[in-house]
């Protein structure tokens, strides 16, 4: 999705009046296709989503988790960071985020982690959930290598 | 990465801040975590005496990981120890922000294609009653629930511990899921496990224990029906109910679908040249009119999944009726 298209101030969708709730209805297929494996058709769902209104965190999120599932990380890393770019709280783009940059080595997956439990508290969302499970795997391997390095000295 | 005195190194992040978080995570988010978590109940319950992965194990494997200083070996030891406790990778979930002004930033207000077509639904003649409203998400639950009471004994008995206690659990819901059980049961438990706060809700009959009795269930229903009584009945606009997609023939719907890839590729394609050339006319023309195009095409593609859970939902009652 190009920059000025972002910046637009009004989308396709508020242009021909497609509403949130027939977006919803998009999504929920697309999640359907997705979760079968249909991975192509999922995609250009939410790329036609994310075409008729760029400011849809939540398809962007989504988007990059088909990529990511496709193996396209590069576009799926782009995915998530435009879903926080329209909103930095976006739980689905902060978790998947922070594990595709833990897997890169990158440390600051390590923040995006931990502001993913933090917008996802109850655990809503089954990237939120993962993200807390992933934290507290690397607290017990840290803590269990403290305790290691104490028994030594 | 690697773990010292300070914290996970490098990531400014110290143990402490990372343990507080977890541990302070509310109660009930422990208890969505221990119903939706196969392993992590079964280390409470059963532990490893019948034969899973000992998470324990896992954990020494992480610290010679973190005492050798093999970053990777850390990181991927944790994401293994997740991947017991936890979903796929990169579940594919559709979760606008709760606040309606928020998520559904960008779209249109209203319905207007609707009004815009009134001879696609036309109003009923005075005197009839006005469709009745209500959200769709509400009447999927209640189905879920009429569903899961309906089937109770079989769910309960899912998780495979010979016999009933009148309780089920997360253990039980995946044993659904993985198991032989009708594709309306399934449904039913994936509705719950895509919605853990209402999960939650069944669980409130006797405190937070992560079990659902039959009385757990019967409330929510009424607390549901009533909930829809209130909004007025029936769904307005019901989500698309697809039958399973990897059962279907190559549709209408696929053939749009793979259209509006095209199409898309086009507006990229065309997208790129513009702003390469921001002066030619031209390109900004054949660009707007692929633009109407996905969008068209994005429009009728919603249109027929409409007309599809539409019909769906029509055969269902007159076969009820």
């Amino acid at each position: 999705m190009s920059a000025n298209a972002m910046q637009a101030v009004h989308t396709l969708a508020e242009l021909v009046g497609f509403t949130f709730e027939e977006a919803k209805a998009i999504g929920e297929i697309g999640c359907d296709l997705a979760a079968v494996g249909r991975l192509e058709e999922a995609r250009i769902l939410f790329e036609g989503l994310v075409e008729v209104n760029p400011k849809d965190a939540a398809a962007h999120a989504a988007l990059g988790t088909v990529y990511q599932k496709q193996g396209r990380l590069k576009d799926a890393m782009e995915s998530y960071a435009t879903a926080l770019g329209v909103d930095p709280t976006q739980p689905i783009a902060l978790a998947n985020r922070g594990e595709l940059r833990l897997r890169q080595s990158d440390q600051g997956g390590m923040e995006d982690l931990m502001a993913a439990t933090r917008n996802d508290p109850t655990g809503i969302t089954v990237a939120g959930r993962r993200a807390r499970a992933l934290l507290n795997a690397l607290a017990q391997a840290a803590k269990a290598a403290q305790a290691a390095r104490e028994q030594q000295a | 990465m690697a773990v010292d005195s300070v914290g996970i190194a490098g990531t400014g992040v110290s143990v402490q801040q990372v343990e507080g978080m977890v541990a302070g995570l509310d109660k009930m988010a422990s208890t969505i975590t221990g119903a939706f978590s196969p392993t992590a109940r079964l280390v409470d319950t059963v532990g490893s005496a019948i034969g899973l992965p000992d998470p324990i194990k896992q954990i020494a494997k992480i610290a010679v990981g973190v005492g050798t200083g093999d970053v990777m070996g850390i990181v991927s030891g944790a994401f293994g120890l997740a991947g017991d406790l936890m979903e796929a990778i990169a579940a594919t979930q559709y979760h606008p922000h709760p606040d309606p002004a928020k998520g559904g930033c960008g779209y249109a207000q209203s319905t207007p294609r609707a009004q815009e077509e009134p001879h696609c639904a036309p109003p009923p003649p005075p005197g009839c009653p006005q469709p009745p409203r209500a959200d769709p998400d509400l009447v999927r639950e209640r189905q879920a629930l009429q569903t899961l009471l309906q089937d109770f004994d079989a769910i309960d008995n899912a998780g495979g511990l010979w016999f009933r206690d009148g309780k089920f659990s997360g253990l039980d819901m995946n044993a659904v899921m993985k198991g032989d059980f009708p594709p309306e049961m399934k449904q039913a438990v994936r509705y719950f496990q895509e919605h853990p706060e209402k999960y939650c809700r069944m669980d409130r009959s006797d405190g937070f224990d992560g079990l659902v009795t039959r009385g757990g269930l019967q409330q929510e229903l009424c607390r549901v029906n009533s909930q829809i009584d209130a909004q007025g009945g029936m769904p307005a606009a019901p989500a698309p109910v697809m039958s399973p997609p990897e059962m279907q023939a190559p549709s209408m719907e696929s053939r749009a679908l793979s259209k509006l890839g095209a199409a898309q590729g086009e507006v990229d394609r065309l997208m790129e040249q513009a702003m390469e050339h921001p002066d030619d006319k031209q390109l900004q023309l054949q660009l707007q009119k692929a633009q109407e195009r996905v969008q068209a095409l994005f429009t009728m593609i919603s249109d027929m999944y409409k007309r599809d859970a539409d019909n769906f939902q029509h055969m269902s009652q007159n076969m009820r009726a």
